[in-house]
């Protein structure tokens, strides 16, 4: 079993992955100091928590709800959308939920060009003020 | 409207100046009358200004750098009532200037579709460094601000060069 919690920061955002529930989620502002180690340890739990996944029945819920993060996060995040993807090619079913503001156009269309380069289809939630 | 300052710093900036600057920085901005999203635009253009000058704070200086006469700076301007100007500059070793001036001239050569699509390409193909840039700084600027960076790359001497980039922000709708 996997259970994952980085506390968020104000540089940094909330990281929950648990693989009981199924669900990994990132939310705040990101722009760590050292974003190497702040996602790579991010990336291992979740790639682990993908591949207990396998055999599970029901999908596995990415959900990113994004203030803010700077372009050295953005790679990692297109890590962590390439990670599920990997996955999605291994049989496990992932969904991809991409909040954003309903004042933030530039979030959804970032959303959308995330979508576009791991070719995985999102579900967009527009927060309303 | 006369331009005024929003915000400007010179010399130091370390991890703690930065977060401080951008603290004031976003109080600054919501006491403008803009959007609250071409505010985010604002600031997400000074974070990526600052993260270059931070990038390159550590460099050594048993080198020499000619930080006196030369100092980092960072400066944010309204221009009139919804043209901003963010303007940084730091040194940074010769040895990177010919990689900086390719990319900088590879974007100036590209449209704003064109920058869009190697946004996409650079999101799954870069590396993160050492010291944590993955490369997209400027490509991101130009997504955020749709315009071309203004920059000049002065040699300060043979190990030594000053990198001084301008990024305009004006609404979508004027660009």
């Amino acid at each position: 079993m996997v259970t994952f919690y980085k506390k968020e920061t104000k540089t940094t955002p909330e990281i929950r992955i648990n693989s009981l529930e199924h669900c990994f989620s990132i939310e705040g502002i990101s722009r760590p100091e050292n974003v190497r180690t702040f996602y790579g340890e991010t990336l291992t739990a979740l790639q682990q928590a993908l591949t207990e996944h396998a055999d599970a029945a029901a999908p596995f819920l990415l959900s990113f709800k994004m203030d803010y993060f700077n372009s050295s996060s953005a790679k990692f995040i297109a890590d962590i959308m390439m990670v599920a993807k990997e996955a999605g090619e291994n049989g496990v079913s992932c969904k991809i939920r991409w909040y954003y503001n309903q004042e933030d156009e530039d979030m959804l269309e970032v959303g959308e060009d995330f979508s576009e380069m791991a070719g995985i289809e999102f579900q967009y939630i527009m927060i309303q003020q | 409207m006369e331009q005024s300052v929003i915000l400007e710093h010179e010399g130091e900036f370390s991890v703690g100046r930065i977060d401080a600057l951008l603290r004031e920085l976003k109080s600054r901005l919501k006491d403008l009358s803009i959007t609250r999203l071409y505010a985010k635009r604002i600031y997400s253009l000074s974070v990526e200004c600052l993260d270059n000058i931070f990038k390159h704070s550590d460099i050594d200086l048993e080198e020499h750098p000619p930080t006196e006469s030369h100092p980092a700076f960072f400066r944010v301007t309204q221009i009139d009532e919804k043209h901003f100007c963010i303007r940084s500059g730091n040194l940074t070793p010769a040895i990177n200037e010919h990689k900086l001036q390719d990319r900088l001239s590879e974007l100036e050569s590209l449209s704003i579709e064109q920058v869009n699509e190697l946004y996409k390409k650079a999101l799954s193909n870069s590396e993160i460094s050492e010291k944590g840039g993955a490369g997209l700084g400027l490509i991101v600027m130009t997504r955020i601000s749709g315009q071309k960076l203004q920059y000049n790359l002065k040699r300060v001497n043979p190990d030594w060069v000053f990198f001084d980039l301008t990024i305009h922000l004006y609404p979508k709708e004027n660009r």
